[in-house]
Parts: C-alpha cells; sequence; structure tokens
C-alpha cells in the first residue's frame, strides 16, 4: 500500500493532500490545470521536494520531512509516464524499453504486450504519438516498478489512439498487480479505468467540485469522500457517502 | 622547409583538445544541472581567457606553473622534471586557455537537451553521472564536436600563452605561429609564407567543419 501525505507551498496556493493506493488500485487524480497534480506526483516519484510530508510504501519509508528521511527517485524503484516526449532519442525503441532492462525476452514480451514489436528498430522520431507512449509504457514496466505513475499519459494523443491505450493500461493493470497513480483531466477516461477517484483543486481534495460537474453526465453517479465511484441507485447510504 | 613546428602545433592541439574535453564536459555538466549557487561566478573565472591579454594569462601561468610555482612545485617533487618550457607544460597552458572555447558550446548544447530525459533516466534508476555518460552525451554529440573543434582551431593558433610558457625550444615547444613569428623576425618570408598558409588552410577546414556540425544539428532538431 502507498501512503502518501504532502504538504507543500506554492506562490498561488498550498497543496495538501493524503491519500492511500493499494496494489492493484488504480486511483484517477482529476482536477483542473493547474491544481498541483503534476506536482504531487512529481514529490511521490522523488522528482521534487516538499514542505511537510511522508510517504510510505509497504511500510517502507520514501519520505518524511521530520525525520529527514528522502529516498531519491533512483531508489524508489517507479514507473513514470510523463506527458509526452520522454523516450530517448538516441535509442531504438527496443533499447528504450530496455533501458533499465537486461532481460530482453521480458522487455520482448511487453512491446508485444503493448503491440509496438513491430517497431523495436525505429528512432522515437519515426513513432507515431500514441506508438511512443504506448513504449513509454513498456520502458516503466520493463523494471518490475512498485507503483506506477502515469501524468496524463493520453493527453497529446488522437481519440483514437486513447481509446486503444486506454485498453492497454487496463490489461497491464490486471497483469501488473502494483499501485497505479494516473493524472487526467479526462472524467469518463477516471471512469473507465479507476478504482478511486480523487478530485484535486487548488492543491486540495474537493469531491463537491467533481460531483457538480459529473451530475450532468451521469446523474445517478458520486464520488465519495473517499474517492471511490458510486452508483446511487445500488447505495443506500448515498448521503453519508458523499459527504 | 621544416615541417616540425607544424607537427608540434597539431600533436600541441590534438592532445590539449582530448584532455580538456575529458575534463570540460562532466565540468559543464556539472555547472549546467547542478543546483549550485554563485555558478556565474565559475563561468565568470572559466571565461576570463577570453579577456585577458594572452600575456597576462601566459605570466600567471608561468608563475603558477615554474619551479617555485603552487602547481610546477609539487608537479616536479612528483615527477622530478619541470613544467614550464616543456611540451607538457604548454598542453596545461594551451587547455587553460582554450577551456572557454570548449565551455560555450558544451553549455548551450547541454542546455538544449531536455531536463525530463534526464528525469525520466533518474526515474528509471540512473545515478546522474550515469544521466550524463547515457543520455547526455549520445545526446550532444554536435556540441561535443564543435567544442572539440574549436579547442582544436583555438590551440593551432595559440601563440602568446606559449611563447610566455614554452618559450621556443625546437622540436618541444616550437610550435607553428612562435616558428612564422621567428621566421618575419628573420626575413625568411618563404617559410613564414609556407606555415602560415598551412595554418589557413587547417583553420578554414575546421571552421567548415564547425558550420557543417551546426547545419547537422539544425536539420535533426
Amino acid at each position: 500500500m502507498l501512503k502518501v501525505n504532502i504538504i507543500k507551498e506554492l506562490p498561488a496556493f498550498e497543496i495538501n493532500v493524503s491519500f492511500e493506493c493499494r496494489s492493484g488500485e488504480l486511483l484517477a487524480l482529476v482536477g483542473p490545470s493547474g491544481a498541483g497534480k503534476t506536482t504531487l506526483i512529481r514529490i511521490v516519484a522523488g522528482l521534487e521536494q516538499t514542505d511537510i510530508g511522508r510517504i510510505t510504501f509497504n511500510g517502507e519509508t520514501w519520505l518524511d520531512t521530520r525525520e529527514k528521511i528522502f529516498r531519491p527517485p533512483q531508489e524508489r524503484n517507479l514507473g513514470y509516464v510523463f506527458q509526452e516526449h520522454t523516450l530517448f532519442p538516441h535509442l531504438t525503441v527496443f533499447r528504450n524499453a530496455a533501458f533499465a532492462c537486461g532481460d530482453r525476452s521480458k522487455v520482448a514480451d511487453l512491446l508485444k504486450l503493448l503491440g509496438v514489436w513491430h517497431l523495436k528498430d525505429r528512432k522515437p522520431r519515426k513513432l507515431s504519438g500514441g506508438e511512443r507512449q504506448r513504449v513509454a509504457l513498456a520502458q516503466a514496466l520493463a523494471k518490475d516498478p512498485k507503483v506506477l505513475l502515469l501524468d496524463e499519459p493520453f493527453s497529446a494523443l488522437d481519440v483514437v489512439s486513447r481509446e486503444q491505450l486506454r485498453g492497454d493500461l487496463k490489461k497491464i493493470k490486471e497483469e501488473f498487480n502494483v499501485p497505479v497513480i494516473h493524472i487526467t483531466h479526462d472524467l469518463d477516461e477516471a471512469r473507465y479505468l479507476a478504482d478511486s477517484i480523487l478530485p484535486v483543486v487548488h492543491g486540495k481534495i474537493d469531491t463537491d467540485w467533481l460531483n457538480m460537474r459529473n451530475t450532468d453526465n451521469r446523474p445517478n453517479e458520486r464520488i465519495s469522500n473517499d474517492g471511490k465511484i458510486v452508483e446511487l441507485h445500488t447505495l443506500k447510504n448515498f448521503r453519508g457517502a458523499t459527504g | 622547409m621544416d615541417l616540425t613546428p607544424l607537427y608540434l602545433s597539431a600533436k600541441l592541439a590534438l592532445i590539449s583538445t582530448f584532455i580538456l574535453l575529458s575534463i570540460a564536459a562532466p565540468l559543464t555538466y556539472w555547472l549546467v544541472y547542478s543546483p549550485v549557487r554563485g555558478k556565474y561566478l565559475i563561468e565568470s573565472l572559466i571565461g576570463l581567457p577570453l579577456v585577458l591579454p594572452p600575456t597576462v594569462l601566459g605570466f600567471f601561468l608561468l608563475i603558477v606553473m615554474g619551479p617555485e610555482g603552487l602547481f610546477g612545485r609539487p608537479w616536479e617533487n612528483l615527477t622530478g622534471s619541470a613544467l614550464v618550457f616543456t611540451f607538457t607544460g604548454i598542453v596545461i597552458a594551451a587547455m587553460a586557455h582554450s577551456l572557454p572555447y570548449a565551455f560555450q558550446p558544451l553549455k548551450t548544447a547541454f542546455e538544449r537537451v531536455d531536463r525530463r530525459l534526464l528525469e525520466s533516466a533518474y526515474v528509471l534508476g540512473c545515478s546522474k553521472w550515469a544521466a550524463f555518460f547515457r543520455v547526455v552525451l549520445p545526446n550532444t554529440i554536435n556540441g561535443l564536436g564543435a567544442a572539440a573543434i574549436l579547442a582544436f582551431a583555438h590551440t593551432m593558433g595559440e601563440f602568446g600563452v606559449i611563447l610566455m610558457v614554452g618559450g621556443s625550444i625546437p622540436g618541444e615547444t616550437r610550435v607553428a605561429s612562435i616558428a612564422i613569428y621567428e621566421y618575419v623576425e628573420a626575413l625568411r618570408y618563404r617559410e613564414a609564407w609556407l606555415l602560415s598558409l598551412a595554418l589557413v588552410a587547417i583553420s578554414y577546414l575546421v571552421l567548415l567543419a564547425v558550420n557543417l556540425l551546426n547545419r547537422k544539428g539544425a536539420h535533426d532538431a
């Protein structure tokens, strides 16, 4: 279980968020642009510092500002798929995917699973956006990460590629039993993929913000305080769930 | 005609460029990517040879590398030989003088590398130095090439600093530019012409190579 507790002062607002994510669970962080979502997962990855915070994974402390513990990203064994353009341009698809993994057959299996094996000898600049993100996903998964972080990996893609990648991610989520944190501003995407949805607005968890936007499209659906998507007609204690 | 000065210049330029790049590339990487405060102080120091008269730089190097100097004395204790007026001495002097010529293209090239590539490498388990060798260097080949060519060309034409530190010892420190100066002093214009034309040709080829690299870099980007 990944446990995150972060307070960080930004120029415009303060991030103050606590959440947990179990192995095999996909937690979607949704919210408007500039809400602090990316900063949040960059802190989880160890790419950014925080003022106050504690991050643990299965009892292993990655960050504890009170105890002055900080494990750099290299020691957290994460998979991180960025929004775009983070494949190494000088390496082929295969060597990109194998960047952190010496097991060639495993890399081959992953590339096949994600449908990009036939592109293994190409350089990233010869790939489409969707293909690049598939390779990035293979690269992140090849090292057997303990946690998978996805920062709007589909946002720069066309609708068809996005749909295909959503399917791939669902497949991967079932195969790799790790906590997955997925940033998106697409509610449909979150609803399709996520086990839990955490709306982040101005650095805080704000379920009301999400439920207000959600009512138009899905009047029978609400996000509970612990991030679960709940169907009103199946939920007896709706009042309690929405807080 | 004696071609030894031209050979010495080329040997000096090749050796000093190779050692200089081995030092300048990690130094520049550290300066560009580390969150060290007051980087501009170090960068200004590196750039000093660009504005100093070569005689001034040569004078300070002569003092530091001399038998009683901060660097010269331990060197002599360690190796048993002097630094000034030797080929090794002019290699060090040439490196000091060419450092800013290598630093600037390296800095520009390193700054162009997308920082997300480095972050991606860190998340994939690379240390900062592993990321330097596995990600930064392969993506800055053109910048490295430009730095090498400029340092090489600058050293080929080096005069003042080498004269101060190395004097003019035939076969040891009498490089092409110094030989040309001495030929002119002795009114041996034919030799001066030939050596000068050889340096012009080499310099032109070097600049041509830089321009081709830049065009290739712009095309690849």
